[in-house]
């Protein structure tokens, strides 16, 4: 499945756990043999049923779980480094409470080494960019649900990554902060070319902000259907979701996803 | 500002936090009428304590024109000086001894299964048990009493700092790797302010227990310091000095417990202001 110009290649991954519990049944096999490639500049959502390995799939890429068999490639190289070149953006934002707005932005540029006048100015350019001016001194727990994930986002994004992974990130602010994150993140991945891997359970949500939507099975966990969604770009600018084509892509990706269903 | 937020869908903040009123009110009547009833109880006290056998009590102004000589005499002084050095370099080598047994013990699990039920016993058991080995080996000594005081002291802030690196998220440490943390960057920048509020209860613990320590210490180790003052002060039946002394000594002990709680709040403050939801 090699493409041209592939920003991210996962070729027969094989993720197993250990089961404590009855040790004799071997190993839990969650992803067997999943491969599929992300260009630069797509933004690929993936949906798939509860459990069947999708943050599992985005902790391996991040090298927090090790995988059994099978490469992984960001801009043709096994040797990548998360928080330089793959950032992950938590579902629960995962941002520390000790530090504030700035600090916790700033958190991977000072991982990197960055000296602390350029990780200011860098840090201060995404602040800006997620719509947090003015909160750089707020702990986290100071501020709503909404603005933490943007300093999720920014955090992500002050890396600047070549691919930038996002795992069920709106799923714990409420249905309206919720669409205006989503018009934003197209509006920010537009503005910094980012290439993006976006896990969801929100079909709309799915179509809305891919540009192809990948479908998992679960048991073992592989890619059952890859469904590109050429509604055009610059799609923040005006809403694809008021268009029948919309509508037709959320019922085909539904149909698809209903099939690896239990 | 606020129309600008509230474009972006981000909720304004409070700019001043709800707070009680305190000033004035009955709030203000209590104070007054508490002060009212010790100044009553401390004249009473003056004026029916002369009656008494001076050789069990005494009574405000002998402890008054007590404290003045053992000021003048400078005995005081030197009974201070001498407790706080023994006090201060106990602490000091319970922070130092302190923090990294504490870490090591919380972070690898063979550590742990070997020394922390002896962390566990020592944190419980009596210290005055220590004294005649003490004794034994230093003599009555400051090295002695300083040892003391350290044994006093070190469990407790053993004790809390591996229950803080036991219980640092672990989440938040992956989150860190995720984000190219290597190994000492994640105790820098996890570990550690992740057991800043056990080190604040732990630093705090140390202090109230080095305190006791030293002046068991003193009466226990040779008959140095505002202890010795103490017991000096019983045996010639001076109970005008010795009253003297517990106030000195309650004075540095409500100072030490202050300068504790300040500690504890200010290490301790990202985490009490946390929201669990
Ligand atoms: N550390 C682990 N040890 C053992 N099993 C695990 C571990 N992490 C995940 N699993 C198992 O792997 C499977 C996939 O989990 P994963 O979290 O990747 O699913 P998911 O697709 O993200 O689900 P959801 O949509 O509910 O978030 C689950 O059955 C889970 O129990
Ligand atoms: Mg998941």
């Amino acid at each position: 499945m090699s493409r041209a110009n592939g920003m991210l290649e996962v070729s027969n991954l094989t993720v197993s756990f250990e089961r404590p519990e009855q040790p004799d049944a071997g190993a839990f096999r969650v992803v067997e043999d999943l491969s599929f490639g992300v260009a630069a500049g797509e933004f690929v959502s993936i949906l798939g049923p509860s459990g069947c390995g999708k943050t599992t799939l985005l902790r391996v890429i991040v090298r927090l779980a090790p995988a059994e068999h099978g490469t992984i490639k960001i801009d043709d190289s096994e040797k990548y480094a998360p928080g330089r070149d793959v950032c992950l953006v938590f579902q629960s934002y995962g941002l520390f409470p000790w530090r504030t707005v700035r600090e916790n932005v700033e958190f991977g540029l000072k991982m990197q080494g960055v000296a602390a006048r350029e990780r200011r100015a860098t840090g201060q350019e995404f602040i800006d960019l997620v719509g947090l001016s003015g909160f750089e001194q707020h702990y986290p727990h100071q501020i709503s649900g909404g603005m933490q994930q943007r300093v999720g986002l920014a955090r992500a994004l002050a890396c600047r990554p070549k691919l930038l992974l996002m795992d069920e990130p709106f799923a714990a602010v409420d249905a309206q902060t919720r669409e205006r994150l989503q018009t934003e993140l197209l509006r920010i991945v537009a503005q910094t070319a980012s290439t993006v891997v976006f896990v969801t359970h929100s079909i709309q949500e799915a179509v809305y902000l891919g540009t192809r939507v990948l479908v998992m099975g679960a048991r073992p966990g592989r890619i059952a259907a890859d469904l590109p969604v050429p509604l055009g770009s610059e799609r923040w600018r005006r809403d694809v979701r008021l268009e029948r084509r919309f509508e037709d892509h959320v019922l085909e990706a539904r149909q698809a996803l209903r099939a690896v269903s239990p | 500002m606020t129309e600008a937020t509230e474009a972006n869908g981000l909720a304004p903040l409070p700019a001043v936090r709800p707070r009680r009123k305190r000033s004035g009110g009955p709030g203000a009547l209590t104070g007054l009428s508490v002060l009212a009833i010790y100044a009553l109880l401390i004249a009473a006290w003056d004026v029916f304590g002369r009656d008494v056998n001076p050789y069990f009590s005494s009574y405000p102004s002998a402890i008054v024109r007590a404290a003045g000589e053992l000021a003048r005499s400078g005995e005081l002084a030197t009974a201070l000086l001498g407790s706080l050095g023994v006090l201060g370099q106990g602490l000091l080598y319970t922070l130092a001894a302190g923090l990294p047994v504490g870490f090591a013990i919380g972070r690898y699990q063979f550590l742990d299964r070997t020394f922390g039920p002896l962390v566990t016993i020592l944190f419980v058991a009596p210290r005055e048990v220590f004294v005649p080995l003490l004794v034994l080996w230093f003599g009555l000594s400051d090295a002695s009493r300083v040892i003391f005081v350290f044994l006093s002291a070190v469990f407790p802030l053993i004790y809390n700092v591996a229950d803080g690196v036991r219980s640092v998220n672990q989440s938040h440490a992956e989150i860190a790797q995720a984000y190219g943390a290597n190994e000492w960057q994640t105790i820098q920048e996890v570990t550690f302010p992740s057991i800043l509020p056990f080190i604040g209860v732990g630093a705090k613990q140390a202090i109230a227990r080095g305190l006791t320590g030293l002046v068991a210490a003193e009466f226990f180790i040779g008959v140095s310091g505002l202890g010795g003052l103490l017991q000096k002060a019983s045996a010639l039946y001076r109970l005008d000095r010795a009253f003297v002394v517990i106030l000195v000594l309650v004075a540095v002990g409500f100072i030490l417990a202050r300068a504790g709680d300040l500690m504890e709040a200010r290490l301790g403050r990202w985490r009490i202001s946390e929201r669990a939801y």
